[in-house]
Formats: C-alpha cells, sequence, structure tokens
C-alpha cells in the first residue's frame, strides 16, 4: 500500500521534516508494507484549496492543513486564535495532540463532516509579528498598517489591537513592505527568513501570541478503511512525533533566526508577561466573533483547549 | 467589438428553416445572459478594486473580502466566457493547416473540431458539475465573507454546457446551411477580419 | 507513452482545435493512463483555482483601462508627444515602443498587461508609419518580455520562493539585463529601419513639442500616478490596475468626454471576452503542467543529462537555460519555473553557481517562453486582442527570439551584467 502524504510547505521546510520521520517510522512499524510518498508544494498544485481538494477526494490520504484551511473546516481557525495557546512551546503542542483535545468529538467532528479526520497537530513555531517601528504596548500598534490575509478573523484580532490590517497576497508582500504600503507583517520565522522580509523591516517582535499550526489530517473513508491495528500505529506515531515536531521546529526557527541576525541588523523584541498580558485582554473580546463565526462545535473545542491550558499566565 | 450579437447573420435565410429559427431564438436569450454576466462582472471587478485602493488610502480601511470576491469574479468571467468566446469563434488556435485547405475541407474538418469540442466541453461539464456537488456537501466556503464556494464554482458546469451547446448550434449550421460557419452565427470571412484593436 | 502523448497533442494542435483542447486532451491522457496517481476530479480542481488568482485581475483591468484610453483620446496625444521628440530618428517609432514596453514594465510585472497596454495604441502607428504588421506584433509582444526583467516581476518572487533566493536582489539583478535587452531591440529597430528604408521624419520644432507636452499633460498623470503609486507604496501592482481604470475613467468619460458611460457596457464585455480566452488557457494549462509534473515527465527528461555535466558552470547553466527555454514554449512559465527550478537545485549548489544570477537566466528563459511558439500566453494576448490569426502573430519573432538568446548567451558569459547592482545595493 502507498499513502500520499501532501504537504503545504517545499523540501527542507519544518512539515517535510516531520514528513520524513513519519514516513520512516510508518515503513519501519508496517516491515514495508505501507510506503509513504511525500509530495511537497508545487507536487499537488500551488493553491492549498488543491491539497484539501485531493485529500478529500482521495487521491492523497494525508496532508497538512493550516492557516488556509478556515474555508474548508471553519473549526480549524480555532488554531488562529490569539492568546489561547500558552507562550510555553512545548505544552503547546502536547495539548494539542492530547487524546483530551484531538481525540474529543468536536475537534474530531469538525473534520468528519468534511471527509476529513485529525491525526496531530504540528506547531511551527511563533507567529512573529515584523514592523517598521517598535512595538510595545497596543498604543504602538494604532493604525499601523499590518498585513494579515484576507481572513475575517485575523482581521478583527488585529483591529482589536487598534491597527489597521490590510491584505496583501503573498507575491507581492515583499514589495508591499519596501515600499511602505503595508508597515508590518505576521509570519513565523521561517517564512520571514525565506522571503526576504526581514530585509526590508525593522523590528521582530516575539509577542507569544500564537503559533503556526498546521494539522495533520487523512481522508476519512482512507482512515475509516485501515485495519484497527493500522489505525492504532498511526495513533502511536503521531503521538511520538509530539516531542520530534518540536525539536524540528525549534531546531529549524533558531537556525534561521540565525541567519536573520547575521545578515540584518534587525531589532528583536521579547514581550514579558506583563506585555502580553495588554494584548491578551484586548484579544480575548475576538473569541465570541470566533464562535458566532463557526458555531457550538467551535465552542466546545475552545472550551476544551481553554480548560486544559488553564490559568492563561503559565 | 461593440457587445451585439447582430453579426452576419441573414435573417432570410434562418426562416427557411422552422428549426434553425426555433434555435436561432433560444440562442439569443442565451447570448443575453452571457453579455449581461461578463460585462457585470468586469464593471463591478474595476469598481470593487478601486474603491478597495481608495478607501485604503484616505480612509485606512479597505474593502474586506476585495481579493476573495475579484478571484470568484475572475472565475465567473473565465468560464462563462469560454461559451462566449466559442459564440463568436474567438476561442485562439494554430489555423496555419486549416487555412490551406478549400471550402469544402474546411466545412468538414470544421465539423469534426466542433464534434471533438462540444465532447470536451460536455464532459468538463459533466465532471465541474460533480466537482461542485463535492463542495456543496463538503460545504466549503471562502475565508473572509464565508461564500458558499459552490455557488461561485457554478460557473463551471453552465459554462462548459453553453460552450458545448455552441460548438454543437456550430455543427447543425454547418449541416444545415450553405458555407462554411465558425460558430452558429458566423460565417467565415477570414479576410474581413478587422485589423484596428477592438 | 510519451511520445503518444506528445503526438496526440501536435496533431490536435495542427489540425486547428481550439489551443485549450489538445491542452485538455493532453492532461486526460495522462490521467487515464495512469501516468499520474490524479484523476479528472483533481483536473477539475487545478482549472477552478487556477483562474481563482487574485494577481491575473491585473490583466482584466490593464486591458479594461487600455480599451478606455484607445477609444478614448489619450493614447493618441501620449504618442504625439513621443512622437515629437522621437520622429527624426531612424526607426523612432518601434524603438519609442521598445522603451515604453520596458517602461510599463516597471509598472505591471506581467508580460500580458504590457502587451495589451502598449501594444493596443502602439501598433496603429507603427501600421501607419509603413512598419509591416508581422514586425510590429513580434517588437510589442518581445519588447514586453522585459516586463518580467525589471521589478516589480511576478517571475522573480515565484522563482526566489522556489530557490530560497533573496528577492530584493532578484529584483536589482534584473534590471541591467532588462535595459540591455531594451537597448538591443532598440539596435536592432535602428537597422531594421535603416535596410528597409522606412524613412524618418522631419524633426519637430520646439513650439510642436510644448503644444504636444500641453495636450499630453493630463494624460501623463496616467503613468506618473501608476508608477508613482506603487514605488510610492500608496498601493499594490495589481491594485494599480484598477486605479489605472479608475484614471482612464476619469480622463475619458469626465473631462475628455470622448467616452459615453452607455460606451462601458460594451467595453466591458470586450474586456471579458478576451480575458476569458487567455484565462481559459491559463485554467487547463495549469492543469495539464501539475499533471506533466505529477507524471515525473520532467525528471524523465532530464535526469539522465544533469548527472553528464559534472561541475562545469557554464555548461550547467546552459542546460538550465535550453531546459527553461523549451518548457516554457509549452507550459506556463510559472508554472515551468515552480516544477523545474526544484530538479535543477542540486545542480545549482553543487557546481557552485549564484542562485541570484541562475534567477535571472530563468527568468529571461520564461519571459521569452512567452513570446515563443507553439504555446506563449503574450501570443495569445495579442491574438486576442487584434484580432489576428496565429501565424500572422508569430511570423516575425525569430529575429527577436534570436536577439533574446543572444542576450541569455552574454548573461551566462558575463555574470556582472546580472550580479553589479545587488553587489552593491545589497548593503
Ligand atoms: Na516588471
Ligand atoms: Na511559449
Amino acid at each position: 500500500d502507498t499513502w500520499r502524504f501532501g504537504l503545504e510547505e517545499i523540501e527542507g521546510s519544518v512539515q517535510a521534516k516531520y514528513a520524513e520521520a513519519f514516513k520512516e517510522l510508518i515503513e519501519e512499524k508496517s516491515k514495508g508494507d505501507i510506503k509513504v510518498q511525500l509530495l511537497p508544494y508545487g507536487k499537488w498544485g500551488s493553491s492549498y484549496s488543491e491539497l484539501y481538494d485531493a485529500i478529500q477526494g482521495g487521491a492523497i490520504q494525508v496532508g497538512f492543513g493550516s492557516g488556509a484551511l478556515g474555508g474548508t473546516v471553519p473549526e480549524s481557525q480555532l488554531l488562529n486564535l490569539n492568546f489561547v495557546m500558552p507562550a510555553d512551546q512545548l505544552k503547546t503542542v502536547k495539548v494539542l495532540n492530547s487524546p483530551e483535545f484531538i481525540e474529543s468529538e468536536p475537534w474530531q467532528q469538525s473534520f468528519r463532516q468534511r471527509g476529513l479526520v485529525p491525526l496531530a497537530e504540528l506547531a511551527e513555531g511563533y507567529q512573529v509579528w515584523t514592523s517598521n517601528k517598535a512595538i510595545e504596548t497596543p498604543a504602538d500598534m494604532e493604525n499601523l498598517a499590518i498585513r494579515v490575509m484576507d481572513n475575517s478573523l485575523l482581521r478583527s484580532t488585529y483591529n482589536a489591537y487598534g491597527a489597521s490590517p490590510i491584505t496583501i497576497a503573498y507575491g507581492e508582500l515583499y514589495s508591499a513592505l519596501q515600499q511602505g504600503q503595508a508597515q508590518g507583517n505576521i509570519q513565523p520565522v521561517f517564512a520571514h527568513e525565506e522571503m526576504g522580509f526581514y530585509e526590508v523591516q525593522d523590528y521582530m517582535i516575539f509577542a507569544g501570541q500564537a503559533q503556526f499550526v498546521a494539522t495533520l489530517m487523512g481522508n476519512l473513508d482512507w482512515y475509516e478503511g485501515l485495519s484497527n491495528k493500522e489505525q492504532a500505529m498511526v495513533k502511536d506515531v503521531t503521538q511520538q512525533l509530539v516531542q520530534t515536531g518540536y525539536d524540528i521546529q525549534s531546531k529549524f526557527n533558531k537556525e534561521r533566526l540565525d541567519t536573520i541576525k547575521s545578515k540584518s541588523d534587525i531589532n528583536i523584541i521579547e514581550f514579558n508577561a506583563k506585555q502580553r498580558e495588554a494584548f491578551r485582554k484586548l484579544a480575548e473580546p475576538v473569541r465570541q466573533v470566533f464562535i458566532d463565526e463557526v458555531g457550538e462545535r467551535g465552542k466546545q473545542a475552545l472550551d476544551i483547549l481553554i480548560r486544559e491550558y488553564g490559568a492563561p499566565n503559565s | 467589438m461593440d457587445g451585439s450579437d447582430e453579426t452576419n447573420t441573414s435573417q432570410g435565410q434562418l426562416k427557411h428553416n422552422a428549426f434553425l429559427s426555433f434555435l436561432d431564438s433560444i440562442d439569443r436569450g442565451l447570448g443575453w445572459i452571457e453579455r449581461k454576466v461578463i460585462a457585470s462582472c468586469v464593471l463591478i471587478m474595476a469598481f470593487l478594486m478601486s474603491a478597495h485602493v481608495v478607501g485604503n488610502l484616505f480612509f485606512n480601511r479597505g474593502i474586506p473580502g476585495t481579493y476573495e470576491i475579484t478571484e470568484m469574479l475572475i472565475v465567473i468571467i473565465t468560464f462563462v466566457g469560454v461559451a462566449y468566446a466559442a459564440r463568436h469563434a474567438r476561442h485562439i488556435r494554430m489555423s496555419a493547416v486549416y487555412d490551406l485547405l478549400n471550402d469544402r475541407l474546411r466545412k468538414i474538418l470544421l465539423i469534426i473540431i466542433s464534434v471533438g469540442t462540444a465532447t470536451l466541453m460536455f464532459y468538463f461539464a459533466y465532471k465541474s458539475a460533480q466537482y461542485d456537488l463535492a463542495l456543496y456537501s463538503r460545504g466549503r466556503t471562502s475565508s473572509a465573507l464565508q461564500i458558499p464556494m459552490w455557488m461561485v464554482n457554478l460557473a463551471l458546469p453552465i459554462g462548459f454546457s453553453l460552450a458545448g451547446i455552441q460548438y454543437v448550434l456550430t455543427i447543425l449550421r454547418n449541416l444545415m446551411s450553405k458555407g462554411v460557419y465558425r460558430s452558429f452565427r458566423e460565417k467565415e470571412e477570414y479576410s474581413e477580419l478587422p485589423t484596428e484593436n477592438t | 507513452m510519451l511520445t503518444l502523448l506528445l503526438v496526440t497533442m501536435v496533431v490536435l494542435l495542427l489540425l486547428g482545435f481550439p489551443m485549450m483542447v489538445p491542452l485538455a486532451v493532453g492532461t486526460l491522457f495522462m490521467m487515464f493512463t495512469d501516468m499520474t496517481f490524479f484523476g479528472p476530479d483533481q483536473a477539475i480542481s487545478w482549472m477552478a483555482n487556477g483562474a481563482s488568482s487574485w494577481v491575473l485581475a491585473a490583466v482584466p483591468m490593464f486591458i479594461f483601462a487600455a480599451d478606455i484610453l484607445t477609444k478614448g483620446h489619450t493614447a493618441n496625444r501620449l504618442l504625439d508627444l513621443v512622437d515629437s521628440f522621437t520622429r527624426h530618428v531612424r526607426g523612432g517609432l518601434p524603438i519609442t515602443t521598445a522603451i515604453s514596453c520596458a517602461l510599463f514594465g516597471a509598472v505591471s510585472g506581467s508580460t500580458q498587461a504590457t502587451v495589451v497596454a502598449m501594444g493596443g495604441p502602439m501598433r496603429p502607428r507603427l501600421l501607419e508609419k509603413g512598419y509591416p504588421d508581422s514586425f510590429a506584433l513580434a517588437l510589442i509582444i518581445n519588447a514586453s518580455d522585459v516586463a518580467l526583467l525589471i521589478p516589480p516581476s511576478i517571475g522573480f518572487i515565484i522563482y526566489g520562493v522556489a530557490m530560497k533566493a533573496s528577492i530584493g536582489d532578484l529584483f536589482l539583478a534584473g534590471i541591467l539585463p532588462g535595459l540591455m535587452i531594451m537597448l538591443m531591440f532598440s539596435a536592432y529597430c535602428y537597422v531594421w529601419a535603416r535596410v528597409k528604408g522606412i524613412p524618418s521624419d522631419p524633426k519637430a520644432s520646439w513650439s510642436e513639442r510644448l503644444r504636444a507636452l500641453r495636450k499630453a499633460s493630463l494624460a501623463m498623470g496616467f503613468p506618473v500616478i501608476v508608477v508613482g503609486g506603487i514605488y510610492g507604496g500608496y498601493f499594490s501592482a495589481v491594485e494599480a490596475s484598477a486605479i489605472a481604470v479608475a484614471y482612464a475613467l476619469l480622463l475619458e468619460v469626465v473631462i475628455y468626454r470622448k467616452v459615453k458611460v452607455s460606451d462601458l457596457g460594451g467595453l466591458a464585455l470586450s474586456t471579458g471576452m478576451i480575458t476569458a480566452v487567455v484565462f481559459i488557457l491559463v485554467a487547463i494549462g495549469a492543469a495539464f503542467s501539475q499533471t506533466l509534473g505529477t507524471a515525473g515527465v520532467p525528471e524523465q527528461l532530464l535526469g539522465p543529462t544533469i548527472e553528464r555535466v559534472g561541475d562545469n558552470q557554464t555548461l550547467a547553466l546552459l542546460l538550465i537555460a535550453i531546459a527553461f527555454f523549451i518548457g516554457c514554449m509549452f507550459v506556463d512559465p510559472i508554472v515551468v519555473i515552480l516544477i523545474l527550478v526544484p530538479i535543477f537545485k542540486p545542480l545549482i549548489q553543487s557546481t557552485g553557481l549564484d542562485p541570484i544570477h541562475v534567477g535571472v537566466i530563468v527568468t529571461l528563459q520564461a519571459a521569452i517562453g512567452s513570446a515563443t511558439p507553439p504555446f506563449g500566453c503574450d501570443i495569445f494576448t495579442a491574438i486576442a486582442v487584434f484580432r489576428r490569426p496565429y501565424m500572422d502573430v508569430i511570423r516575425g519573432t525569430p529575429p527577436f527570439v534570436f536577439i533574446l538568446l543572444l542576450a541569455t548567451i552574454l548573461l551566462i558569459l558575463f555574470p556582472q551584467i546580472s550580479l553589479f547592482l545587488p553587489s552593491i545595493g545589497g548593503q
């Protein structure tokens, strides 16, 4: 049997390294009965909906879905909410992959209703702000033209901070930052490095407001067609990879940050608990926007996360 | 191109054949719809995009969902436009060999081309209808405005079906009328192609 | 199997089927013969998503703006102005065309939009001056290629993402090669006009130039607003296309009143049809090239050759140039970049080539490919806009393609042409 594994990212990325580890473990545990074929970005198409279509249709059995997944699985936008996850990155992924969350009825049903099954959550590092001015407090963000994806939840979040979120296509973003049409940007560290955005920005701000999380999902019919043993094997492997995924992304983002530091004199700001608290307060009402948009099941999934993460400043 | 469909159709010829004139009236209706849809999409796109920029510049607020709607309008223009371009025989093709043939052979080749193209269009109409049903049952929406994607992608089965119909009409016209017709309404007059920008 | 696929497509093409047919049949062929694990359902997804792109919106908007300006007074007033300064030079009008296309390229980033915006008004002028249509069309199509080398450029962005190269450096690296090609075209136009004995006109007097300047002053706001708006950071290149429409409406409907509000429906319809004719090929072309990629055709064709190159840099560059040139002849350049760059990445790294230098070569091939038969989006655009048969449009292209290939060789042999600006500007 061949399992095809679609990645939203190119070879050498966090998703690709995680997928390589997944492939190795599955092929080893199945004693070669199952082969895993990796399909990086470009191999299945170029716009994310094409990947989601392929997984929902079954041409690709497993694959990642992240920021662009909201149209396909609205509840997945939960992972875009700010200040739900703690600043501790390892704790974040452990909870996301715990049976209490990933096996929970609301999270499973959100995907199963769309012909998918959530298998694991891969956090790929903090979503980091860059800007052409220092941001320490919400006042610094007042009217900042920060680029967000064309997504109502992100727009509400940054409106709540007082910024003026602006939509710009990814391909046009570099020029827009360089020429000042956009004054800020939100990406994981590796994307800032990969696309050279740091070359045209002055500050990098680690607010710890959210991580960039991709959901590993399988086609529902494919998953239901697996034997109990195989399903157990998948669970086993994904649990084993929680720590591996964390190690991959930490190493990867550290290397990329070092590259950025060596190639530019960008200023780095790291928020303390008090600074986070100021933004956290503003972000909290946006949870209601999320609930209004995706409904009861989303609220239940959110409640689970809030309960599991405990008090905000942990 | 002035947008009118009153091209070189000779009304007298059509009246001789009740069947052709019946097709003609249906085709007129379809053409009217295609024209309105395409022109409105272009005008809406121009208005929306400029308003978005102006909003960003002067009020620090663009129009949410501009990107999405623009992308949707392109899909509608593209696939409904396939039918409209078939109606005017404007699809791009390499006619080097075709141009060398005499009228009789050209007419035969044109019928073969229309049969093949119509088949493909109907096949795509069928597959894209299936795709659209899948989008409907999976509940895919756009990410900014939560517009159901099946509504937008309805343009594919509709556009491909209308295009298929145009190629079938072209076959019928060539079988029932004298002369070589590149589409139901357009008789072939190669040298008369306007040279100035449309 | 691959041979059968190619033969089928070429036969359908030569028989005169609409170009979407060979592309679609090629796609379905690979799917039904199990050359790829993807089926027709995915082809539909690729088609729908391939057309659904924000960046593509610039094409209908620049077409619409050009339609409005062409129906109205603006285009001619602008050209009168340029003409008053260049008419006494041999080949003055085609030289102006080449330069205008390069300047417009600094605004649009899309070669197709350049074909429409500059070609629309320039072609009638060239014909009027006695240049044959084949020369005029080939000049417009090929001069528009420069738009992909002069920033902003969609080609560089895609390459930068696939190769992980600095997009800022790529933008800088494209400027000199773009200007070099513009000069080469201008020289060719000068020689062409001399050899064919096309006379130059008497020099315009300064009072005539001033008069032309005054008449064109509002029209000159067009490039000022578009270029200034982008480089001033007021809007993006795609958004600029909508501003171009708004400004065109202001000039022609409100100020000159040459275009009536009731004309706009017809203009929009014409724009929509030209757009559809090009975009259906973009959509089906996306499905075709994705299928080709998943069928492993590029690796199959290139794998053995790459092994033989060893660590010879010039040979490696030559191979890359040839592969991209041939790829872009048949398939949309952006897709070629996405498919081929990962294949060549190991070769680029093992031979120690500068990824920025390679990026310029690759993007130039993408630009040439857009204007080279059999499939080229600029050719399709020109056919759709100017309503000429396929052969008429491509007849005059060989000398220009030759010049572009010459430029490729120069850029391969003299990396400094590309790397000079990034080396001083990257600090
Ligand atoms: Na450009
Ligand atoms: Na080509």
